[in-house]
């Protein structure tokens, strides 16, 4: 007990070592022996310091895109979920610069997620690819466009959705966030509020219907 | 005191708790509500946004409003690198998405400023609190499954901060890869985040939704930041402050 309790606190020091020395550099440090997961799941059984987390990442290192690790920690730092995992996220400089430089963004839908008009009987639309009308979502547009395929809507591409203009590069952060996943359930608590992403749906569903008359036969 | 209104083309509701709350209160952040829509909606051509757009104005004639939107867009587009631009490509200016997350903001002052302590600002999802409900507990927001969307599956205590979610209204969505130049499928069913107020928690949700899985870890760093992304899947990602706020019903 006592050289498992000797290792863990040099584990630490070792990693408290890593993180300041990655956040001090910006660079990685050269790679320890002790494995990442150990030092993570040893951390966050006893106390959930993010600490170790963050020295792990310093490890892992290389500068790549999303490296992301997921690592099983028993009954670890949270509550509502069963199945709690705890996920670190390496954000380096790179990667988000690379998640962020994407200019526009295209959304599409399957057919069963639209709204009623893709319910009429088939063959009503004339095959080919129709694009809506840009429906003001009041904080952005939105425009989508149909594609009609044996007379049915068989896709739908959002051309336009308000998060295009806002994508975001501000980036100059070394820090490495520790993120914690779960299986959403739903809950039965009186609330006051819901905060939620439905209000598009009215502009989506007024470019769509403005796409689909187009095609009308 | 409570009311939902059609404001901004979204729905609109203020609650104020306070027993010294005045109708006029209420009718109050209705009006301004009413005031940026007219001032800012781009597809109102009477606007001031859409005056400034069609070359009618020059900027000695802004208002203080307008000037103000046009600070903060510019601040949000240094501190984005200049990826955050409310001018738009066809040249046009639209401070659309910066622009209700600070209306729920100024009605949150305008009610402080009115001796409020108790009150709810919401339109569409994003909320600003103040003090304690009307049982005098800590006002509860649920989070909305974007899957199911009748279901809450997280409830939350913003203690004072704002909260706001960003995501897509129907399953399956793509995001554009430009690297592939075609769309990629993405798992993020929406984004709930909680700032320091609602003005920051929408603009940041809104940027770090666009960015796909990685949005939370942005969020994550930022300070004074917390997330709660929830993929197609029904799995959730949170980042390990969002524990703070979470509201433990039975436990």
């Amino acid at each position: 007990m006592k050289k498992f309790l000797t290792s863990f606190v040099f584990l630490v020091l070792f990693a408290g070592y890593a993180a300041f020395q990655y956040l001090a550099n910006g660079t990685i440090v050269s790679a320890a022996n002790q494995n990442p997961a150990q030092v993570t799941t040893a951390q966050t059984q006893t106390s959930g310091q993010p600490l170790a987390s963050s020295a792990s990442s310093a490890q892992s290192g290389s500068v790549q895109s999303a490296s992301e690790q997921q690592e099983n920690v028993g009954d670890g730092g949270t509550d509502d979920s069963s199945e709690t995992t705890v996920v670190q996220t390496q954000t380096t400089q790179s990667n988000v610069a690379s998640a962020s430089t994407q200019p526009s963004k295209t959304t599409s839908t399957p057919t069963q997620a639209q709204p009623t008009p893709v319910a009429k009987p088939k063959g009503q639309y004339v095959d080919g690819t129709y694009t809506g009308s840009v429906a003001n979502a009041y904080y952005g547009n939105v425009q989508v466009q149909a594609v009609i395929s044996g007379g049915k809507l068989v896709n739908v591409v959002v051309l336009q959705y308000p998060n295009d203009r806002s994508t975001s590069r501000y980036i100059n952060q070394q820090a490495m966030p520790i993120l914690v996943s779960e299986a959403i359930s739903a809950q039965s608590a009186n609330i006051n509020g819901v905060s939620g992403a439905s209000e598009s749906s009215p502009a989506f569903a007024q470019s769509l219907a403005s796409a689909l008359s187009q095609a009308k036969s | 005191m409570k009311e939902t209104r059609h404001s901004m083309g979204m729905p609109a509701t203020v609650e104020i708790v306070d027993v010294s709350v005045k109708q006029e209160s209420l009718d109050t952040a209705f009006d301004f509500f009413t005031s940026v829509d007219e001032r800012f909606s781009t597809y109102k051509p009477d606007s001031e946004i859409s005056r400034i757009n069609r070359g009618e104005l020059t900027q000695a004639d802004y208002s203080r409003e307008m000037r103000e939107i046009f600070a903060l867009a510019e601040e949000t587009k240094r501190q984005t690198n200049g990826y955050f631009d409310i001018a738009t490509p066809n040249g046009s200016i639209d401070p659309s998405g910066i622009v209700k997350g600070w209306a729920i903001q100024k009605a949150a002052d305008i009610l402080r400023s009115s001796g409020y302590e108790n009150f709810y600002v919401e339109i569409a999802g994003d909320i600003q609190t103040a003090g304690k409900n009307s049982d005098a507990q800590e006002w509860r927001i649920g989070i909305r499954n974007p899957l199911a969307h009748d279901e809450i599956v997280k409830v939350v205590c913003p203690q004072g901060r704002g909260i706001a979610t960003s995501g897509t209204a129907a399953r399956g969505a793509h995001i554009y890869d430009p690297i592939a130049k075609k769309p990629v499928e993405t798992t993020v069913a929406s984004l709930t985040v909680i700032g320091p107020n609602v003005y920051e928690a929408d603009r940041f949700a809104t940027a770090a939704f666009a960015m796909g899985e990685q949005g939370i870890s942005f969020i994550g760093s930022l300070e004074g930041f917390e997330g709660y992304q929830i993929d197609q899947s029904g799995t959730a990602v949170k980042t390990l402050g969002f524990t703070h706020y979470e509201y433990e019903s039975d436990r």
